[in-house]
Parts: structure tokens; C-alpha cells; sequence
């Protein structure tokens, strides 16, 4: 589908647009001040234990923990505010992976797990061949 | 009271003299029973110590055999099952508050199967809260508390079976039940220096468990040897009517017959030379890897090096268990009521889980579905892997889990994600008198392989017969 490129979002603008909507839609004082808070922390500098991430995916990171934050924040304490905001970024270098393996249209979901014991295998089918989208988490 | 020599030994061993009658299933009880009292709570290892039932179980054991109705192997034989499998009428409490009070009126299947068999059940073993669902920090991630390791009590068992662990670990029973949605069973075998089997998905009902990961939760034993998961495994597999995702009868079904089993087949084993980061083993853990991996290269001739295909297996699966687990907690999650977790991350994981978009998630299964066609092209060529069960021994019991144990598991993404059935035993022990483990993991269906790897292993070893020094 041919998009004009103005008509386009990048994810940074998306990330931002989402922040914005998902801080406005928390229109109780505490929550306020628990995005405020949040944002506060998010304009410093991130500890040493935060993966390095693109500007697009800190952008969708930091998106993540601020929609999370603004909905539940309210009652973390600053520990939790900690874990939450590390375990969002912790995500996100793994979510890129995914989204980067090659997959084709027709690369059909296991939507739910049938193990493939030997009697079951598919006569005939053409094996499809893994990719590495990255190698830097390999062993 | 029956002395800790009694009490280590296998399944096997006790059927044995039960069976003969030299053993009475009531005194082997209040043995086991005694023991666990006395180092139970010194391991954090039980949820709760179920006496009773335990005593009404033995006796009527004894009372069977002694009529002459045998069942087989595990009567009169104690265990202890992980506190997310239902026992009617006692608390199952998932190893979290939230859930501290909460009864079932039925039992778990398993639970049924091992009642059936003429199993006694001793207690409900201790577990990191959720089995780590929400994730986790620290190995005090539990209402009962840190998993002590009965090598080095300063040390963590491992989780989230991390009482099922210490327990055989112990000697506290004979063997116990866990569960494994990614490393739960493995891990803590290998920390404790226990055997423990992973069996293929589907070949274990898990109707009466907690839910964590719909399509990656397994339930299995952990027990001396090889052999005695053999044994059991084969008590508990079958196909449930009330677990729609068991494999079809003659799939799930597991028949135990241990002379047929170790002459049925000359297995080819694949040594993975990228299961790990191998440079970073510390060398007397390498060095007790070096010695398994030659063990095998003489029981099973034609070894040779394997390598897993790479791709984004880990993310893949981290993707399918935090979404899984965002839609079976989601009550949990949005009552609020995971603040009473004991873990930080744990009382915010749920909320961050539930971020993870739909679209994410479908891209994970569909990575799911090729890395199985992957791993089916590899067993072509092998019939079982093998690697080093963890890359590491068991960790300090105050370790922050997220920077000290969050190192690359490829394998047991893999085998977590396609099913697939894998088994931990004893390899030997690191210079700080640590276990180490090796794991053998097999084509979904073929639990018996992993089985006749590990009995074969330990047919040549005895890493599995020694017992740390407890008082």
C-alpha cells in the first residue's frame, strides 16, 4: 500500500503522540503526579543496567513505561517506579529482534502448541530456513 | 526412625523393599516426615507438611501390600508435590499472599495419578511466587521465602520448583513434582544436584495446576535418577479429558520397561557447542563438563558436535510467556492486588506484560512454528542434545537475579517453546563442592530418549548417589 511519505508517522512521533494521549487521559491529580514523576525520572540519565537502545526504541520504551506508569503508577513505590521502568526497557532490545526475523505472509502462527511428535510429520514440506536477525545475543 | 541412608535412596531401591516387606511405608513416612520437620523450615522447602494425609496414605499402603495387592513402584513411596497442583480440602497457594487462603475441592490430575499408583504425599513443596510469572529479582520471591540449596545454604535452589529441589535435594522425600514453563524443572535440578525430567508438552495433564504460560506449562518429577523419573513419569503421563491440550492416548501414554528400554536403540548424541557461552564457564565447572561429555563419547560411540539454529528463539518466548501470563493473572493485575507480591518486579511485571501489543505476540508464534520445522530438520540427525544444564552453579541467595542470572538460555528457549522433553542429572561438582548438571533434550514425543540418556549416563556415573552433609 502506497502511502504519501507526509502522511506518514514515524515511531518517534508516534512514541511521543502516545505519551501525550495516554498522559491526558489520566486526568486524576495522583495520577498526574505519578506521570510527572515518572517523566522526571525518564529525563535523567538512565542507570548502567538499561540496555542501550536506538532513539526510536527508547522513544517506544519510555512510551511503554509512561502508559503503564500513568495507569497504575499511582501506588509504587519508587523501587517499583525502578523495576517497572527497567523491566520496559528490558524489553525492548528482544522486541526488535522479533520484529526483524524475516517472515513471510504465509509463515502461519502455532496458535496454539502441538508438539510435532514423529508420526505426525508433514510429508513433503518445504523446510523453512532460519535467518539470525541479530547475532550479538548468541553464545 | 529409618537414617538417612535409608532415606536416600532411590525409588527403585525402596520399591524394592517395600515390595519384600522389608520396609514398611508407615515407618518410611514418619521417617521422611521426621526429617522434613527437623530441615524443612532450615531450607525453606514446604508450603505446608501434610501429616495426615500422609499417615492415612501410608497406612493404607501397608495395608495393601500386606493383603498382597502390590501396585507397583511408587506404593508406599513418599514425595512432595509443587504448591500450584490442587489438593482437595488443603491451601494451594502458588507460593504467593494473594492466594495464601485459597482451597481447592478437587485434585490436581496428577495428583489423582500418583494417589492411584499408591503414592504417598508428605507436603506441598515451596515455589517462587506465580512460578515467576511476573518475573522476579530475587530468590525471595516466595511466601515461604529464599529456596535454600541443601549443598550450601548460603545458595539459591533455583526456581521457580525451588522446595521440589531442595526437598530431594534433602532427602526430605523421595521424590517431588514440579513444573516447567522455562527452566523451572532444570534449573533447580541442577543447583541441587538432583535428577529431573521436563517431559514433552502434552504428555502431562494439567488440570488442578496454576496456569501460567497456557501454551508452555509442563509438570514433571524431580527424583534421585534417571530411572526413578522414568518410573514416575510414567505415572503421571497419559491423556486427561479435563486438559484439552494432552496429546491423543497412545501419544501421551508412557509404558515403564527398563530392560527393553536400554537395548531398544543406539542413540546419537549431538554435544551443542552454542547451548552456551562456554568460555565463561568457570573452569572446575568446565572441567566436570569435559569428564560428562567423555562418559558419553564412550557409552554412547559416534558422539559428535551439534549446533542449535539461530534466531530470535529467547524473544520468541519471552513474548508468548509475558502475554500468556498477562492474560491468566489479569484479575490479579487489575485488582491490585499483585502489590502483595514479595518481589519489586514482581508487584509491577503483570502491568508490563500487559503492554506487549497482539501484534508482537503473533510474530512469536510465528516464529514458534518455524523454529519447530527447524528443530525437526536437527533431529534428523540426532536423536538427543546434550550441554551443560546451566552455565553457571548455584548463585548467592542475595543476587539481584536481573543483572546476575540473565544470561543467554537459547536451549531452553527452544525446547520450552517446541515442547520438547529434556532431563537434568548430576554431572559432578564444582571446587566449591557445587553441583553441576548436564542435560540431555530430545524431538517432542521422545521422552524415552532423553530417559535412556540419562540412565545410561548414569549407569557409568555415580555423581547421582552423593548427598550433601545436613544437620
Amino acid at each position: 500500500m502506497d502511502i504519501p511519505k507526509d502522511k506518514l508517522f514515524s515511531r518517534r512521533t508516534f512514541a511521543q503522540r502516545a505519551v501525550l494521549l495516554s498522559a491526558s487521559a489520566t486526568i486524576a491529580p495522583a495520577g498526574l503526579l505519578a506521570v510527572a514523576r515518572a517523566t522526571a525520572t525518564a529525563t535523567g540519565q538512565l542507570p548502567d543496567n538499561f540496555p542501550k537502545l536506538t532513539a526510536e526504541g527508547h522513544a517506544e520504551a519510555e512510551t511503554r513505561y509512561q502508559m503503564v506508569s500513568s495507569r497504575y503508577g499511582i501506588h509504587w513505590t519508587e523501587e517499583e517506579q525502578n523495576a517497572a521502568k527497567l523491566a520496559c526497557f528490558m524489553a525492548q532490545p528482544g522486541l526488535e529482534r522479533l520484529r526483524s526475523f524475516p517472515l513471510k505472509n504465509g509463515d502461519v502462527p502455532a496458535l496454539f502448541l502441538r508438539p510435532l511428535v514423529e508420526r505426525e510429520k508433514l510429508v513433503g514440506t518445504k523446510l523453512p530456513v532460519a535467518t539470525p536477525a541479530v547475532a550479538a545475543k548468541k553464545s | 526412625m529409618l537414617g538417612a541412608s535409608v532415606l536416600y535412596q532411590s525409588v527403585g531401591e525402596l520399591a524394592k523393599k517395600i515390595e519384600a516387606k522389608q520396609i514398611s511405608p508407615v515407618e518410611l513416612t514418619e521417617s521422611y516426615l521426621e526429617r522434613s520437620e527437623k530441615l524443612g523450615p532450615k531450607l525453606n522447602a514446604y508450603a505446608l507438611l501434610t501429616p495426615e494425609i500422609a499417615m492415612e496414605q501410608a497406612q493404607a499402603a501397608e495395608k495393601e501390600i500386606h493383603q498382597g495387592h502390590y501396585r507397583g513402584p511408587l506404593h508406599g513411596i513418599p514425595y512432595a508435590a509443587k504448591d500450584l497442583l490442587a489438593v482437595k480440602g488443603i491451601p494451594t497457594t502458588w507460593g504467593a499472599k494473594p492466594y495464601s487462603n485459597q482451597v481447592f475441592d478437587f485434585n490436581a490430575t496428577v495428583i489423582e495419578h500418583l494417589h492411584h499408583a499408591g503414592a504417598v504425599m508428605i507436603g506441598k513443596a515451596s515455589m517462587i511466587e506465580l512460578a515467576g510469572g511476573m518475573g522476579y529479582m530475587y530468590a525471595s520471591a516466595s511466601l515461604q521465602g529464599e529456596g535454600k540449596n541443601p549443598w550450601d545454604t548460603s545458595c539459591w535452589t533455583c526456581g521457580s520448583s525451588s522446595g521440589s529441589g531442595a526437598i530431594v535435594g534433602a532427602g526430605l522425600a523421595a521424590f517431588a513434582i514440579g513444573t516447567e514453563t522455562w527452566g523451572s524443572i532444570i534449573c533447580p535440578s541442577a543447583f541441587c544436584g538432583v535428577s529431573g525430567l521436563r517431559p514433552t508438552f502434552g504428555r502431562v495433564s494439567r488440570h488442578g495446576a496454576m496456569a501460567l504460560a497456557y501454551s508452555m506449562d509442563k509438570i514433571g518429577p524431580m527424583a534421585r535418577s534417571a530411572e526413578d523419573c522414568t518410573r514416575i513419569f510414567a505415572a503421571i503421563a497419559g491423556h486427561d479429558p479435563l486438559d484439552r491440550d494432552t496429546l491423543p492416548i497412545d501419544k501421551a501414554a508412557y509404558t515403564y520397561s527398563p530392560s527393553a528400554e536400554m537395548k531398544r536403540r543406539t542413540l546419537r548424541i549431538g554435544w551443542l557447542s552454542n547451548a552456551w557461552k562456554q568460555s565463561s564457564y568457570e573452569p572446575s565447572l568446565a572441567s566436570a563438563l569435559e569428564a560428562a561429555h567423555k562418559v558419553l563419547q564412550r557409552r554412547f560411540p559416534g558422539s559428535r558436535e551439534a549446533s542449535l539454529p539461530i534466531g530470535p528463539w529467547e524473544d520468541a518466548a519471552n513474548v508468548i510467556v509475558q502475554c500468556e501470563v498477562a492474560s491468566a493473572f489479569s484479575t490479579l493485575i487489575d485488582s491490585g492486588k499483585v502489590r502483595e507480591l514479595a518481589d519489586p518486579l514482581g508487584r509491577v511485571g503483570g502491568y508490563v506484560n500487559q503492554s506487549i501489543s497482539g501484534a508482537d505476540y503473533t510474530t512469536a508464534l510465528r516464529v514458534r512454528e518455524i523454529l519447530q520445522e527447524n528443530m525437526r530438520a536437527l533431529f534428523d540427525s540426532y536423536d538427543v542434545l546434550a550441554t551443560a544444564s546451566q552455565p553457571i552453579p548455584a548463585t548467592p541467595l542475595s543476587l539481584n537475579l536481573m543483572n546476575g542470572l540473565s544470561f543467554a538460555d537459547p536451549l531452553g528457549a527452544i525446547g520450552n517453546l517446541c515442547g520438547l522433553p529434556a532431563l537434568s542429572v548430576p554431572c559432578g561438582f564444582t571446587d566449591r563442592n557445587l553441583p553441576v548438571g548436564i542435560q540431555f533434550v530430545a524431538r517432542a514425543g521422545d521422552d524415552a530418549a532423553v530417559l535412556q540418556a540419562g540412565r545410561g549416563f548414569q549407569q557409568a556415573t555415580d555423581w547421582h548417589r552423593k548427598h550433601p552433609a545436613l544437620s
